[in-house]
């Protein structure tokens, strides 16, 4: 793609308070998506109970000061509307010419939620029941496991949803708590997407949250564990068709100075479309290993440091040539700089690729908190062509000699016993 | 959204994992924003279809081919998604792996999907240069090379992605009771087929399949995105005009007899919880039966104000949850009702629960309110595909080669949702949501367990 065709025109205010509104005009659709984002995550859970968040999340659109989980479902579904609430904020999408209710909606559940002690009660039992069902996914299961191991006792290594044990333990005065404490104008980035002028849209935003206030406390800190000094590996004895396998150790940062050259290294490694990428082509189009495969580092980057991960999903006996498989490709990065198509290739696809993610509203609003919460500028599409082309064969062996390591690393393979005794001799 | 989330259903088959799913009422389409369709056809019988929008400069390309697992005789099944696999491992002109190559440089994605009726494949490119993608189509449509080499290795990958499928917990089920809904007809078969067919497939069976089906007479080519109509037309008909036809219709297959009796089936899933998964035989996309099913299931688990979710996920927390799906197809296709139960529910009052709201929704009918708040889901549903270039192309794509009719039905789509009426929606269920015509299939823990 001609780089200089797509431009996107951010608009920006700050408010008194703190908080920070975006807003962009998509003509495509009759539509607006709007979304507020916290600066909330497992962080932020206490240590005694990993899963707060998330409740909170779930709590939302069960019950505002002003109406009944039941009353706020019909109205937003009698506009045709959906609402989605998380544990770090919440988003709406309606028709356009009902964006001043989308507002309005918005704002009540993430400023004015009551969370009713019956519906708490209700939510604690369906997100118990969620965790069960997690455990009937054996991807899932494997890639929580992986998690625990690589994260430690750094609050990562939980699930989102938390455990069972401390989902029961979360009090309905925890969540009102959760929600005073972190969910503050200064704290929140509000991004708004639509058939709108873009001052239109911010105008309409600011009349909803101009009068918040209150302040949330510093982000958090946690430690990280160290990465075991030799390869750590484990086995779950599932009666299962596959062996899941995950592979890896902790990542980098989203703001790391290797950010992009890592990026790059991505799509060379694992991470690319199709088979384009090394572990795709060699392990699925040559080999036939497996359906399901990739590999990265990049994409789990936040505010915390995320995970470089491989990921393969393969038949029972073959598991132990898939992970050698993965560590030659990690092992070949490291030692060896990107053939120059290669590199031009993952050039082009990076630099062109990236409108895909910007069509539809809502991922563009996403789009709009991350430029925020990372502070990358609202230039940031003029300027992430040069920063990925600015990325040298010699930048991508480094930044994998510097993040990526084939010595030591988690193991985590999960399919039937038979399975885990051949990864154990592996 | 929680509770919102949806269920694994029979979804089609794709080539990669996440290609884009059916939109809710996609069959069914929407209102007459897509009047500025331009349509038509080429002297060989592809029908194209082409929407200027120029917002962004890009380009969705989709070509889909009216060949699915419906198609596929006794011992072939399998061969339609088995060869969409194939259909990127190398052409005369283009070799293997350079149709990915060739999408990755120009900054696109590509991907594929097959279905029960259908087998599509999209590009989505920087405008300045989709002709890439009619080019590769081109070259595809009846010059790919089906390498022996490639084909051992790439049964491989079926055979995985088979694998894969039988260790989801909702699989297994839906298949099970697909399969016992449908004796005769070849909705019977697995769209990924059965695994001993797959193993003993020969690439020269593939071969045949292949050039029986894959002309342009069978496809339909559609474009939606920043072009202009007069050149893109010129050059579709420069790539595809001169590709021969077949001339041959698609075979008939042996109708599905009507169902005398309640079906049962159970599937044994090593997991904590029970699964229900219970499906009528309905009718054909397009019809006005299906715009009714369209608004009944929507009523039934169009979110958190719906019947199933109020009734049993929320009200008497049978289930984690509960959904609704109007699966209608070029055949007379299905209409399911699936829920997750809770550890402690006994699955025997889930199934009664799920039942029940049914039930009550054919003998009461919905208020008006109701029903108007089902009907602006439906059509803001087709507001919000208007997003995407894809799921516009999408959109026409599914009605054309679902529809007896065609994509007529998206013009006809509002009209009719607009006339459906409480008593539409209790008239219709009423006709086919009677016990003789269900099957029900469980999914339960491993005996001992449970």
């Amino acid at each position: 793609m001609s780089e200089a065709r797509v431009h996107l025109d951010v608009h920006r205010r700050a408010l008194p308070g703190g908080l920070v509104l975006l807003a962009a005009r998509k003509t495509s659709a009759p539509t607006v998506a709007l979304s507020c984002a916290f600066e909330v995550s497992r962080m932020h859970d206490p240590a005694d109970k990993p899963g707060l968040a998330h409740f909170v999340g779930q709590s939302l659109d069960e019950g505002t000061r002003r109406r009944s989980g039941d009353e706020l479902a019909e109205l937003v579904e009698g506009y045709g509307g959906h609402l989605g609430c998380g544990g770090n904020g919440a988003s709406v999408q309606f028709a356009v010419e009902d964006v001043e209710a989308a507002a309005d909606v918005l704002a009540e559940v993430v400023r004015e939620p009551s969370f009713p002690a019956k519906e708490v009660e209700r939510v604690r039992k369906l997100v118990l029941a969620e965790i069960q069902a997690d455990l009937d996914e054996p991807r899932t299961v494997a890639s929580q496991e992986f998690r625990r191991r690589v994260y430690g006792d750094h609050p990562f290594g939980v699930p989102v949803k938390g455990t069972a044990e401390s989902v029961a333990a979360i009090s309905r005065a925890d969540l009102e708590v959760f929600h005073a404490t972190w969910f503050r104008p200064d704290n929140a980035v509000i991004a708004a997407v639509g058939d709108l002028e873009p001052e239109a849209l911010l105008d309409l935003c600011e009349a909803r949250f101009a009068d918040w206030d209150g302040h949330a406390p510093a982000y958090p800190g946690h430690g990280y564990p160290q990465a075991p000094a030799e390869p750590r590996r484990l086995h779950i004895a599932q009666d299962k068709q596959q062996v899941q396998v995950f592979l890896g150790h902790l990542g980098v940062r989203r703001g790391d100075p290797d950010f992009y050259k890592l990026r790059v290294m991505d799509h060379v490694l694992g991470s690319g479309p199709g088979f384009t990428s090394r572990i795709a082509r060699k392990l699925r189009d040559e080999q036939g290993l497996c359906y399901a495969v990739g590999a990265g580092i990049t994409g789990s980057a936040g505010h915390e440091r995320g995970v470089f991960s491989a990921y393969i999903g393969t038949s029972p006996g073959q598991e132990e040539r898939a992970v050698e498989g993965l560590l030659a490709e990690v092992r070949a990065i490291r030692d060896e700089p990107p053939g120059e198509q290669e590199l031009a290739d993952v050039h082009a696809y990076l630099t062109g690729s990236f409108v895909w993610a910007l069509e539809r509203n809502a991922h563009l609003a996403g789009f709009l908190v991350r430029l925020e919460r990372f502070d990358l500028g609202l230039d940031h599409l003029d300027r992430l062509p040069g920063l990925i082309r600015g990325v040298t064969r010699d930048d991508v062996r480094a930044a994998a000699e510097a993040h990526l390591d084939p010595s030591r690393y988690d193991l985590v393979t999960l399919g039937p016993v038979a399975a885990g005794a051949a990864a154990a001799r592996s | 959204m929680k509770g919102a989330m949806p269920l694994p259903r029979p979804l089609p088959s794709s080539r990669l994992p996440g290609a884009p799913t059916r939109e809710p009422g996609a069959a069914g389409g929407g209102p007459p924003l897509l009047r500025d369709v331009h349509h038509e056809v080429l002297d060989n019988g592809l029908r194209v279809f082409l929407i200027q929008s120029n917002e962004l400069p890009i380009v969705s390309h989709w070509i889909w081919y009216s060949v699915g697992s419906r198609d596929e005789r006794t011992g072939e099944t399998g061969l339609s998604h088995f060869l969409e696999h194939m259909m990127f491992k190398g052409t005369e002109r283009f070799p293997k792996g350079s149709i990915d190559t060739t999408t990755a440089r120009l900054g696109g994605n590509n991907n594929a999907m097959t279905s029960q009726d259908y087998t599509a494949y999209y590009f989505n490119l920087a405008s300045d240069r989709w002709t890439a993608a009619l080019e590769i189509e081109a070259s595809r449509m009846q010059g790919c090379l089906l390498d022996e080499v490639e084909f051992g290795s790439e049964k491989k990958v079926v055979l995985e992605e088979l694998a894969m499928g039988e260790d989801e917990p909702w699989r297994p089920l839906w298949q099970a009771v697909e399969s016992a809904a449908f004796r005769v007809h070849p909705y019977h078969h697995p769209i990924i087929g059965w695994r001993e067919d797959l193993e003993r497939l020969d690439r020269d069976t593939m071969l045949g399949y292949y050039r029986r089906h894959y002309t342009p007479d069978r496809a339909s080519l559609v474009l939606v995105g920043d072009l202009e109509v007069d050149a893109a037309m010129a050059a579709v008909r420069e790539h595809m005009g001169p590709i021969p036809s077949s001339g041959r219709p698609r075979d008939a297959v042996l109708a599905e007899e009507p169902q005398k009796g309640e079906r049962r089936v159970t599937v044994r899933f090593p997991g904590n919880l029970s699964r229900c998964a219970m499906c009528w035989h309905t009718t054909r996309t397009g019809t006005r039966e299906d715009v009714v099913l369209d608004v009944a299931s929507t009523l039934l688990s169009g979110g958190k104000a719906s019947r199933l979710y109020k009734g049993l996920v929320q009200g008497r927390e049978l289930a984690s949850t509960a959904e609704c799906y109007n699966e209608t197809r070029l055949d007379p296709g299905l209409f399911w009702v699936l829920g997750e139960a809770r550890p402690e529910t006994d699955p025997a009052d889930l199934e009664r629960g799920l039942l029940e709201e049914v039930d009550r929704l054919v003998q009461d009918g919905p208020d008006e309110k109701e029903l108007a708040r089902a009907k602006k889901q439906i059509l803001n549903g087709f507001f919000f595909s208007l997003e995407t270039a894809s799921s516009q192309a999408q959109r026409i794509g599914l009605s054309e080669v679902l529809a007896a009719d065609g994509w007529a039905v998206l013009q006809r789509y509002p009209g009719e949702l607009g006339g459906v009426e409480a008593r539409d929606v209790q008239d219709v269920l009423a006709r086919h949501i009677g016990e003789d015509n269900r099957t029900v299939g469980w999914s339960r823990p491993p005996r001992g367990d449970a």
